[in-house]
């Protein structure tokens, strides 16, 4: 993508014609920009004329319109000067909401492309940019990733302003601050900051904005632009950046002190600092009842240590210490492998390749065709592939297992650093058993150990330990038990519950 | 040390290429040879060494062989000066790489056993792959590949069969010893305790009991049975006791779980007994400087069966099978002692350990253990307690004379 | 930014625990058998108490000078040359350690797990593992502790719990069966492999306060009862004649592991537990010579990482030429070899720093 360098900002004409002509010269006579003739009529004095210019789908102008053509208005045409029949205009006829004055020609481009309407007239330098915003998007659906059993059922969508409305609607207090930025010297992506002043920590937001203020990017088309832009390391295979498309977990993290970065055209919402111990949690922990939410919350621990080293430590076992295998066990393994070609570490690649392959077809194929890739996935790679004996079946086991334990985990991104990480372990293991394994583990637990996100140690509140953020890492407590926030993400207001 | 991406990327491949050339312990299931069972035998100056490998194939529940046509395990001889040896030189025969760390039993050869076990049993501790969840045995009247040759019923691994065989009986029945690498070495390293082995014999037609033939019938023509132990002077096997005393060893030894013994009934009758607990207590005085050991024994019993016409009702009937039960106890245990100080002569009963734990003193003024326990004093006093005495009250017996 | 953020009171604590089980927990029931025979336990409650008090000197010893590592002081109080020479030999003391412990870590895995294995291999593995973790720095690793922590408790209960059902406790009998001698004897060879002075080094890295020496005594207290509680394992699951003869006897424990029929053959926990404590353990070492060698010589430390971390595979593929040579060096000449450091260095250091106290009041 070429970065397309701006245009010199200059001023208005005073001449409709020069005006016109430089609008469609600018947007190339792009077809979209249209520009509408319009006569103001005003009692007692000559017509004046005007343009209003407007891009095609993205604004409503009926209605400006129609009260445009409402005249002759009542304008003291004394002064003459159309600049005052502008202001005129502004104040009495125009009943749209938002309505400002431009000046240049980048403004009411920026007014323009973002589905205002902009009245030019005759003999005027100035020019109105009137919201007509008519957004063609997406409904509030519910959020497809993050599903939930019990909750609320709706995500955010492509919209910015409903986004925060969305948030606004949860947090109904004027605590709730939201900043706007544009970022993208192109696409001029409007970006939200959201927090709540007062429990927000100063230091993290000033960190944020200025973190924010650095991105030098021509286009920002997702929220991933964002946060790749504002982690603190480059090659971090471990998420340093929440996202979620729940307006519910925005508002939770929200009051605990964390901030909102909301991207206009992504349902995805990014939420700072974030620690490892997030990634296992769930909005719907606090819907359910805590003991289980606890479990639960146990269990995808486990699955995250079962998607981790399931086939790591399926061949560090059976091809280096078949003494840890219990003697029944190791028989049946053994009859499995009898005629088996490969070794157990090319099988399991093989295997784990074919299953990236098999998720990655079926998340980019059509929806109709994604019921036969899981039959074509299940019976001929799983069952034929066994008969045919180029993999055993406790192979097709452990690889299941791996499979279906790295989806429980409520975060996606996690999920991708499990399966890359998996590959390296099964390196290690094939050639150095347990020993290799284990040094891989050691390795990732100082690396998860050396991240930050925005100041905050990744590992906390594990490391370093922090007692009364137990209540809820691990295990979930009953929430009248959570009296504070947690201290782990600095803040200005610890107290959640007032005791009484 | 601040390295550049390029820098980083080219460790990477250095390391990378070291893992392509690793792998020098992987060893892939179907490239080894599971070794279940491991006989020694002597052979003139050399062992015998016969190992019994699984046929995974035949074994496992979904075997793709076609069930039953090989045979489910595959045993190896070979001879060497030491066992290593004969282990090295056993791929020669065997088409895969031993693993012994699954092995379920050793059977050592009568003859070997008696020449001494220390020899072998140096490897069988030193070597990393061997564990400790097996049991050693001594074959009685047979070498040990015998033993390892004979087809077994039910479980078509004849060493996985021995094993559990043994487990079974030595938890119900407590006619035979389970004993492990450790504490046989333990054994033979502590002073006071001399060593027992189970015996293991072949019976019935040893050449049936080599072909699958022997698993067809249904009473097989041969079969693997534990019987007695052999006693041990240091690593030379010495002797061999019986069931009985090999029973009374394990009273002594605390090491009874279950087991059975019947009394007569004055009738001429029997009654059977089922200890279901048994806690032995050995108490060490000195006279002067020879020991006279107490054995205290605390027998919980539940009666099995009575096949005599006894009012079972009564609580004197009671105490009079708990008395019956205490002398039958006492009486084992006295046999055993006498014949052990008599004819063996070693303390298998391990009072020379518990003389140690109580009297270190006068132990360190005993040069010979053997020589003082033969002569030493050593009373048992048996105490059995009657828990239950199964479903029905009176005796089939009883209830049909009683209507006559 | 290197070792420049405190680390917190328990973090060091944990980290003092780590330290202190170490290789300890998988050799050092032999060597306390081998004296002590059936006291082994004994003799390992005995050196304990002696770190204990060694480790309330240290504490002395670094609450005098809270800014500064031992070497820093050392060339404080003995003058310029003569304290440099100390702190030298004594970072020198800490390279060797280090390197004889990542020979420890390969002659446990070549003898019981990775057979064929060229020894090379696993430890330059290993070796960039800890390399990797100390250029994170102190404040990383010292988090890492604290995750670890709760799984090697976890496992070492798991060991213990299920080696319940085999304890033989009348093997601990008869007690002091050879009067105090051997006993003392084994404590004395038992506690300088523990070398809790080289921890005198992060000591000024700690957060300020009274909860710094506190935790000192308490991580060595809690690593010792482990210690302990091992040893009497030992004893009690395999009697002192197979501690005594087993390389690592606690590994052939973990072997005898077997409930039912199903909870068997967890000797891999066993190696887990161990290769952590190592882990943490060689890392301390190697980054205290670091720290070490860097103030002596005023340089950076991260230019030292890498050529002494490939120095230490060399140093210890040299000093391990077979296993009877360093049972032999640990026996013989590492107890009094070690306690120059551990209570001859740390005692004339403190002395000075007395007399030079009374010097400047009087």
């Amino acid at each position: 993508m070429n970065h397309v360098q701006d245009t010199a900002d200059e001023a208005l004409s005073y001449q409709l014609k020069d005006n016109l002509h430089r609008i469609k010269q600018d947007s190339g006579n792009s077809s979209d920009i249209k520009c509408r003739e319009v006569h103001i009529e005003i009692s007692g004095a000559a017509s004046v004329k005007g343009i209003v210019a407007y891009t095609d789908g993205l604004s409503d102008s009926q209605a400006l319109l129609n009260s445009l053509m409402n005249g002759p208005f009542l304008f003291e045409a004394d002064s003459g000067h159309s600049s005052s029949l502008l202001i005129y205009l502004k104040d009495h006829v125009i009943t749209e909401s938002g309505v400002t004055e431009i000046e240049s020609i980048t403004t009411l481009f920026d007014h323009l492309l973002s589905g205002d309407s902009i009245l030019l007239l005759e003999g005027s330098n100035s020019a109105l940019a009137i919201g007509t915003k008519n957004l063609k998007a997406r409904q509030v659906e519910e959020p497809n990733v993050q599903a939930v059993v019990r909750g609320p059922r709706e995500g955010f969508t492509e919209v910015l302003s409903w986004n925060t409305a969305m948030v606004r609607r949860k947090i109904k207090d004027r605590r709730l601050w939201i900043e706007k930025k544009t970022i993208g010297t192109v696409t001029k992506t409007e970006v939200a900051i959201a927090y709540i002043d007062g429990i927000v920590a100063k230091e993290i937001l000033a960190e944020v904005r200025q973190r924010l203020e650095l991105i030098e990017i021509d286009g920002v088309l997702e929220s991933n632009y964002i946060e790749e832009h504002i982690q603190e390391k480059r090659f971090a295979l471990f998420p340093t950046v929440f996202n979620s498309e729940r307006p519910d977990v925005v508002a939770a993290q929200l009051l605990e002190g964390r901030i909102a970065i909301m991207v206009d055209g992504t349902p995805f919402v990014l939420i700072v600092p974030a620690v490892f111990t997030q990634f296992f949690q769930s909005s719907e922990d606090y819907y359910q009842a805590s003991v289980f939410s606890s479990l639960i919350r146990l269990l995808r621990i486990l699955a995250f240590i079962l998607a981790l080293v399931t086939p790591s430590f399926y061949i560090a076992v059976t091809t280096f210490h078949q003494e840890l295998l219990p003697t029944t066990l190791l028989y049946n393994l053994a009859s499995q492998r009898e005629g088996v070609p490969f070794p157990a570490f090319v099988e399991a690649l093989m295997m784990e390749v074919t299953f990236e392959i098999l998720r990655e077809a079926s998340v980019r194929m059509p929806r109709t065709i994604g019921q036969s890739i899981s039959i074509v996935g299940t019976l001929v790679i799983g069952q034929a592939a066994v008969e045919a004996g180029l993999v055993t079946a406790a192979m097709v086991i452990v690889v299941s297992i791996t499979a279906i334990a790295n989806f429980v985990m409520p975060a996606f991104n996690l999920g991708i650093t499990v399966r890359i990480i998996r590959f390296l372990l099964m390196a290690l293991a094939a050639s150095f058993g347990l020993f290799g394994l284990f040094l891989g583990l050691i390795v990732i637990v100082v690396r998860l150990c050396s991240l930050h996100s925005f100041g905050v140690p990744y590992m906390s509140p594990l490391a370093p330990f922090r007692i009364s953020d137990q209540k809820d890492t691990l295990f979930r407590l009953p929430l009248p038990m959570m009296k504070k926030r947690p201290v782990t993400i600095p803040k200005e207001n610890n107290i959640r519950q007032r005791d009484r | 040390m601040v390295l550049k991406p390029r820098t980083r990327i080219g460790m990477l491949v250095v390391i990378g290429t070291w893992f392509l050339t690793g792998c020098w312990d992987r060893h892939e299931l179907n490239a080894i040879a599971i070794v279940v069972g491991m006989g020694i035998d002597k052979v003139g100056n050399e062992f015998r060494v016969s190992v019994q490998i699984v046929n995974p194939r035949e074994v496992s529940s979904k075997g793709r062989g076609g069930g039953g046509s090989l045979a489910p395990a595959v045993t190896f001889e070979e001879t060497g000066a030491t066992l290593p040896e004969a282990m090295r030189r056993m791929t020669v025969l065997s088409p895969r790489r031993l693993n012994f760390s699954h092995l379920r039993i050793i059977v050592f050869g009568e003859d070997v056993a008696r020449m001494g076990i220390r020899k072998p049993l140096d490897y069988i501790s030193r070597d990393s792959e061997m564990r400790n969840d097996f049991y050693l045995v001594v074959a009685e009247g047979a070498s040990a590949s015998e033993v390892l040759k004979t087809y077994s019923a039910m479980d078509p691994i004849p060493s996985n069969n021995l094993n559990t065989k043994l487990a079974i009986s030595d938890d119900l029945w407590a006619g035979t010893g389970k004993i492990t690498l450790n504490q046989l070495l333990v054994d033979m390293a502590t002073q006071g305790k001399s060593a027992m082995m189970t015996g293991i014999r072949v019976t019935g037609n040893r050449k049936v009991g080599e072909t699958m033939e022997n698993n067809r019938r249904i009473v097989p023509e041969a079969n693997l049975v534990y019987s007695g132990s052999a006693v041990f002077k240091e690593d030379r096997m010495i002797g061999w006791i019986d069931e009985a005393e090999t029973k009374a060893v394990n009273y002594v030894q605390d090491s009874v779980k279950r087991t059975l013994g019947i009394v007569s009934c004055p009738d001429g009758g029997k009654i059977s007994l089922s200890v279901v607990q048994s806690k032995s207590n050995i108490r060490i005085r000195m006279n002067r400087d020879t020991p006279i050991i107490n054995v205290y024994l605390r027998v919980e019993q539940d009666v099995s069966d009575v096949e005599c016409n006894m009012d079972m009702s009564q609580m004197s009937t009671i105490d009079w099978i708990n008395l019956q039960g205490e002398r039958k106890i006492g009486d084992i245990i006295d046999k055993a002692i006498s014949r052990v100080k008599g004819q063996l002569g070693v303390d298998i009963f391990g009072f020379g350990v518990e003389v140690h734990r109580q009297q270190p003193k006068a132990w360190h003024r005993i040069k010979d253990w053997n020589e003082v326990f033969r002569h030493a004093q050593v009373n048992v006093y048996p105490h059995v307690i009657t828990r239950r005495i199964g479903t029905i009250l009176q005796s089939v017996e009883h209830q049909t004379k009683g209507r006559g | 930014m290197f070792s420049s953020q405190p680390i917190t009171n328990r973090s060091f604590t944990i980290m003092v625990i780590f330290f202190m089980i170490g290789t300890s927990i998988l050799i050092a029931p032999n060597a306390l058998a081998l004296n002590a025979k059936q006291d082994a336990w004994l003799s390992c409650l005995l050196g304990v108490v002696i770190n204990l008090l060694l480790v309330w000197l240290y504490v002395v010893l670094g609450e005098r000078h809270p800014e500064q590592t031992l070497v820093g002081y050392s060339e404080k109080l003995l003058g310029k040359w003569i304290g440099k020479f100390v702190g030298l030999l004594f970072a020198l003391f800490c390279y060797l350690l280090a390197s004889l412990m990542v020979g420890d870590m390969g002659y446990f895995l070549t003898t019981q797990a990775l057979v064929e294995t060229p020894i090379e291999y696993l430890q330059m593995l290993f070796v960039v593992s800890i390399v990797v973790a100390i250029r994170e720095g102190l404040q990383v690793y010292s988090r890492v502790v604290e995750i670890f922590f709760p799984w090697i408790l976890l496992l070492f209960l798991v060991l213990i719990v299920s080696l319940a059902p085999q304890f033989d406790l009348d093997k601990l009998k008869p007690v002091l069966e050879f009067g105090m001698a051997p006993v003392m004897k084994g404590s004395f060879s038992f506690f300088s492999l523990q070398e809790m002075v080289v921890l005198l080094m992060l000591y000024p890295f700690i957060t300020k306060g009274k909860g710094r020496g506190r935790g000192f005594i308490i991580g060595t207290l809690i690593g010792g009862i482990v210690l302990v509680v091992t040893t009497m394992g030992s004893i009690v699951v395999l009697d002192y004649t197979q501690t005594a003869n087993n390389f690592f006897p606690t590994y052939v424990m973990a072997k005898n592991i077997s409930i039912g029929q199903f909870l068997e053959r967890l000797e891999g926990m066993m190696m887990l537990i161990w290769i952590l404590s190592i882990f943490v353990k060689v890392a301390i070492t190697f980054h205290a010579a670091i720290i070490g060698i860097a103030q002596v010589f005023r340089i950076d430390e991260k230019i030292l990482i890498w050529p002494l971390a490939i120095g230490m595979i060399v140093l210890s593929l040299m000093c391990y030429t077979n296993v009877i040579y360093v049972q032999h060096f640990l026996s013989l000449i590492w107890t009094p070899f070690a306690s120059v450091f551990m209570l001859v260095i740390p005692l004339i250091l403190l002395g000075v720093s007395l007399l030079r106290k009374s010097a400047s009041v009087g």
